[in-house]
């Protein structure tokens, strides 16, 4: 055998390849069929409050209470508060409920049209306010606990510096804080837009047009690859069906209240108004130097749409001198889902919660 | 010298020939699947929509999902066939170097397909970046709608006329000055737009080449300490590791940011501008504007935040004066004692 028959590629390989291919897609169609009707949401909870799209959740205990004041919850804008909650075995809300947590969550719902003028004020002093009212009235205390999440979190950030008094410890999960870091692309990327005009463009800023942002991150893992290596796992209904889970949570996207848009991509993208202190909410300055209640910042090392540099400077923003830091080798999404992150987070959140009650 | 092309296996016939097989075996299964589903009569399935064919057995969100798999599975087999074909061609010379230049060379000849199978991936995601309704749309659906109405169409059609397709040089003047006007910044901004896309698909045209570019030597690396790559799957996984990084070089560039933010804002203004003209022919039949909508929108909302100021200063009234009350009651007490 001469060197090039012994490398030579082969053709039978193509073909076995392209069989092979052919033969998982074609065995796999039931199982994408049964993912059709794919549901979302685990845990039990009864809507507690009310007000235009916005709702408030409270979940059902189902573990002895730990006696730790309530804990309430707000999501981003940009995507559903499912999450936080999509499976047994993918749930942050329920492996919280199992340390014996009480657990509240803001759900923003869909703006639509008539919500267009919603802003930052009506969002932060609004509706988060008002659920959190909520709480301290049925419960009869003078201030709760708050879990920020990625822009929940930048949004529990600006109250807690406008409400110190009600907030008893703060939690933030995947927040970005300084917002010009250099690996953030998506920063990057929103400085040279003129979004007044894309607000008075479309009224709401679409959630499609949202994901075409974040999946033009990465656009040939995210638009292409992703969907060929879907192969691999389509003899296994159940990863179809967590496959079909995330698909549907990622572009499951409200749109988004045009003035809030503009405001926060102005505020914060665009003029890092946090970092700088300058932000001001309903005529009032957001100094998160009056945070002075204990901050847990929660990070992904991996995280490609909110990077750790963008969450660490948090420590030198706030005023409290009770500051826990926890990094988890994770990204961005797998902060909610991947099997690392249920083990420890819940553990490490609920724990530090309780040494401060 | 021996010609080794004539040695080469004819590899690419049994890999049409496969592929023959393939589209051959989809047919039967959706053959068999509309027998099922309509008691027979199945056999005028053609196999050129493959999704048509399938859309009925993926409801909801699967359908979405099929929908897509269907769409990238073709560039998918695209890409990596012709990268087969290249490693194949590459690997028809007997020295790992000249397997490595070959397949260096190679990438060079994919450039164009490529760029093509992107566009295709893309597709599903709306990523062509159209804008809508085309500025010639509108023109004609507004020329259409002044036509209803009579006398009132002449300007519009000899502007066109007039202007053999280039309005927006000429200057507006007469009583419909203001509609021109309106007109012209339409077909500008339609102008402005297609050459912000052709400056943001020449941008992608080299990320294109530049991912082929780092392809090939990553490739080129392997062929030439010896070694080959055994799978189409693998060509493709480092086709597409390549392709991350050569627009990740891409995407932080400044460059870059601001050709893609030309192209959000020229859309952006373009709908505001077909929106102002849209809503100028809602008035004429008195039916209600956005602009109408937003006004009361934003009455409600202004309305509902002094709301919730006034009640804040009342709450805050409340529990000053509860403090006091309480203050007071506890001096009394200490009095008392």
């Amino acid at each position: 055998m001469n060197d090039r028959t012994k490398t030579a590629v082969d053709p039978q390989v193509a073909m076995q390849e392209l069989i092979d291919f052919s033969q998982k897609f074609a065995q796999g169609i039931p199982a994408l069929q049964a993912a059709a009707g794919v549901e979302v949401g685990c845990s039990d909870k009864e809507a507690v409050y009310r007000e235009d799209k916005v709702t408030l959740y409270r979940y059902k205990p189902i573990a002895k209470p730990a006696g730790v004041t309530p804990l309430l919850i707000s999501y981003a804008l940009v995507n559903r508060p499912y999450m936080m909650d999509l499976q047994q075995d993918r749930s942050l809300i329920r492996r919280l409920l199992e340390q014996g947590l009480d657990i509240y969550l803001i759900d923003w719902g869909y703006p639509d049209g008539a919500d267009r003028f919603l802003d930052l004020d009506d969002y932060i002093n609004g509706y988060l306010h008002n659920c959190l009212q909520y709480v301290l009235d049925q419960h009869g205390i003078d201030a709760a606990n708050l879990l920020g999440v990625c822009q929940g979190g930048t949004f529990s950030l600006c109250y807690t510096a406008l409400h110190p008094e009600r907030i008893k410890n703060l939690v933030t999960m995947v927040t970005p804080v300084d917002f010009q870091t250099p690996e953030n692309l998506l920063s990057k990327w929103i400085q040279d837009v003129d979004v007044n005009a894309m607000v008075n463009a479309g009224g709401n800023v679409s959630g499609e047009m949202l994901n075409f942002a974040y999946v033009s991150l990465m656009p040939f893992r995210l638009m292409q690859q992703k969907y060929v290596s879907l192969v691999d796992i389509l003899k296994d209904p159940r990863q179809v069906e967590n496959f079909m889970r995330m698909e549907k949570w990622i572009f499951d996207s409200p749109d988004q209240a045009g003035e809030a848009f503009r405001q926060f991509t102005q505020m914060f993208y665009i003029d890092n108004s946090l970092m700088k202190g300058t932000a001001e909410l309903g005529g009032e300055r957001v100094d998160l130097k009056k945070i002075t209640r204990p901050v847990l910042n929660v990070f992904g090392r991996q995280d490609h749409l909110v990077p750790p540099s963008a969450s660490i400077p948090l420590e030198r923003c706030v005023g409290t001198k009770d500051y826990t830091a926890f990094e988890m080798d994770v990204g961005h999404i797998g902060m909610y889902v991947s099997g690392k992150s249920q083990k420890q987070l819940p553990e490490t959140i609920a724990r530090w919660l309780k040494e401060r009650e | 010298m021996s010609d080794t092309s004539k040695e080469t296996p004819t590899w690419t016939d049994v890999y049409f020939k496969s592929q023959e097989d393939f589209v051959r075996r989809w047919s039967e299964m959706a053959n068999s699947a509309a027998h099922a589903a309509t008691g027979g009569n199945a056999g005028a399935t053609t196999g050129r929509d493959w999704f048509a064919m399938f859309a009925p057995y993926f409801p909801g969100a699967s359908g979405d999902l099929a929908k897509r798999y269907f769409g990238f599975y073709d560039p998918y087999l695209a890409s990596s066939r012709a990268l087969w074909e290249q490693l194949s061609q590459a690997m028809a010379h007997a020295e790992p170097s000249a397997r490595a230049q070959a397949f260096v060379d190679g990438m060079q000849a994919l450039q164009q397909p490529f760029t093509r199978f992107w566009q295709q991936s893309t597709a599903p995601f709306g990523m062509s970046a159209t804008p809508g309704i085309g500025a010639d749309d509108l023109l004609q659906s507004w020329s259409k709608l002044w036509g209803a109405h009579p006398g009132s169409t002449d300007w519009l059609q000899s502007l066109a006329k007039a202007s053999g397709g280039n309005a927006a040089e000429l200057p507006a003047l007469g009583l419909t000055r203001e509609r021109q006007e309106s007109l012209q910044r339409i077909q500008s901004l339609s102008q402005q737009l297609l050459q912000t896309q052709a400056q943001l698909a020449q941008i992608w045209s080299g990320i294109i080449g530049d991912a082929l570019k780092a392809l090939g030597e990553r490739v080129g690396r392997k062929l030439a300490a010896g070694e080959t790559i055994d799978s189409s799957r693998t060509l493709y996984d480092l086709w597409v590791e390549s392709a991350e990084e050569a627009y990740a070089r891409t995407a932080f560039n400044p460059t870059y940011a601001k050709a893609q933010a030309e192209l959000a804002n020229t859309m952006a203004k373009l709908r505001i501008e077909q929106r102002v003209a849209i809503e100028s022919v809602a008035k004429i039949y008195d039916l209600p504007t956005r602009e109408e909508l937003n006004t009361v929108h934003r009455r409600l909302r202004d309305l509902k935040a002094e709301l919730r100021r006034v009640n804040a200063k009342l709450d805050a009234t409340q529990r000053a004066s509860a403090g006091a009350s309480t203050s007071r009651k506890a001096n009394t007490s200490k009095k008392g004692k």
